[in-house]
């Protein structure tokens, strides 16, 4: 069955705040984070014809992060890494807009520091909040690689982030 | 393992992305819709022009022949007699000669061959 304009709309909404915020601890920046899930729907949007609804979902999110890494591989290249010192706190008030921007810039160092397999698996944990069996089918993994790989990421993820306070 | 607090807080995405994305979508259709037109006219125009060429080339080749019989036909004949009359045609292809046959009886009628030569 082809994807009609009020599924594809209402997957828009369903999963925006869940790629932003992890595809924002990918790019770090705000602006190119919102134009990447724009491109991901736009390319699922291309391809409704051909797409099963009922894999909608773990499709946008194998788009996204396809277009995510492109990028990332892309401003490596040509070393125009950004961090958004603007970071798009749901609550902003002076002292979490700072103690915030800190925060952002140690996880920043830390998931910069975990390989590429076990940061895409802690995005989609910890920040999209996907279950480990949509993790799977999103990353083409099995769910027991996704478990080891996860509990492995948080505790390196954790030393870094301590190794970061001693510094 | 990692506090929650670590991770930091949830963050929101800027404004107006499902808006942005509904335009594009609309323009997206649009833009569709115009090149399937564009499409549809130009392969029409293709089929019309095609179509014109065929008739415009068998009519173009009758005229042809026409000319050319009326031309053989206008022009001097040389007159042979051999128990009925014949006349050669002026034929523009080198191994091809057009013969207009007459019988001597009128009761016969007049059939215009042609014949080929090695």
């Amino acid at each position: 069955m082809a994807l009609g304009e009020s599924e594809f709309f209402a997957c828009y909404q369903r999963l925006e705040h869940s790629l932003f915020d992890a595809l924002y601890r990918m790019l770090w920046n705000q602006h190119d984070c919102q134009d990447l899930i724009h491109d991901a729907f736009l390319r699922i949007w291309q391809r409704r014809d051909r797409i099963d609804v009922g894999r909608l979902d773990a499709l946008v999110w194998i788009t996204a992060l396809n277009l995510a890494r492109n990028r990332l591989r892309w401003q490596r290249l040509w070393g125009t890494e950004t961090f958004d010192a603007d970071w798009p706190d749901s609550q902003p008030t002076p002292e979490t807009v700072v103690d915030g921007l800190t925060q952002q810039r140690r996880l920043h160092k830390a998931l910069r520091r975990l390989p590429v397999a076990m940061r895409e698996v802690v995005l989609l944990s910890e920040f999209a909040e996907l279950s480990q069996a949509d993790i799977a089918a999103v990353l083409r993994i099995p769910a027991g690689t996704v478990a080891s790989r996860r509990h492995h990421a948080l505790g390196r993820l954790r030393l870094l982030l301590t190794e970061d306070d001693h510094d | 393992m990692i506090e929650p607090s670590d991770l930091g807080p949830k963050l929101k995405p800027p404004r107006g992305g499902l808006l942005r994305l509904q335009q594009a979508v609309r323009q997206r259709e649009v833009r569709r819709f115009h090149t399937r037109n564009w499409v549809a006219a130009g392969i029409s125009a293709c089929l019309v022009a095609l179509s014109v060429l065929i008739l415009s080339h068998g009519t173009i080749h009758q005229r042809q022949i026409d000319r050319a019989m009326q031309q053989a036909l206008t022009a001097p004949p040389q007159t042979h007699f051999d128990n009925g009359a014949y006349f050669v045609l002026p034929s523009h292809g080198r191994n091809v000669r057009i013969l207009l046959i007459g019988s001597l009886s009128p009761a016969q009628p007049l059939p215009a061959t042609e014949m080929t030569s090695d």
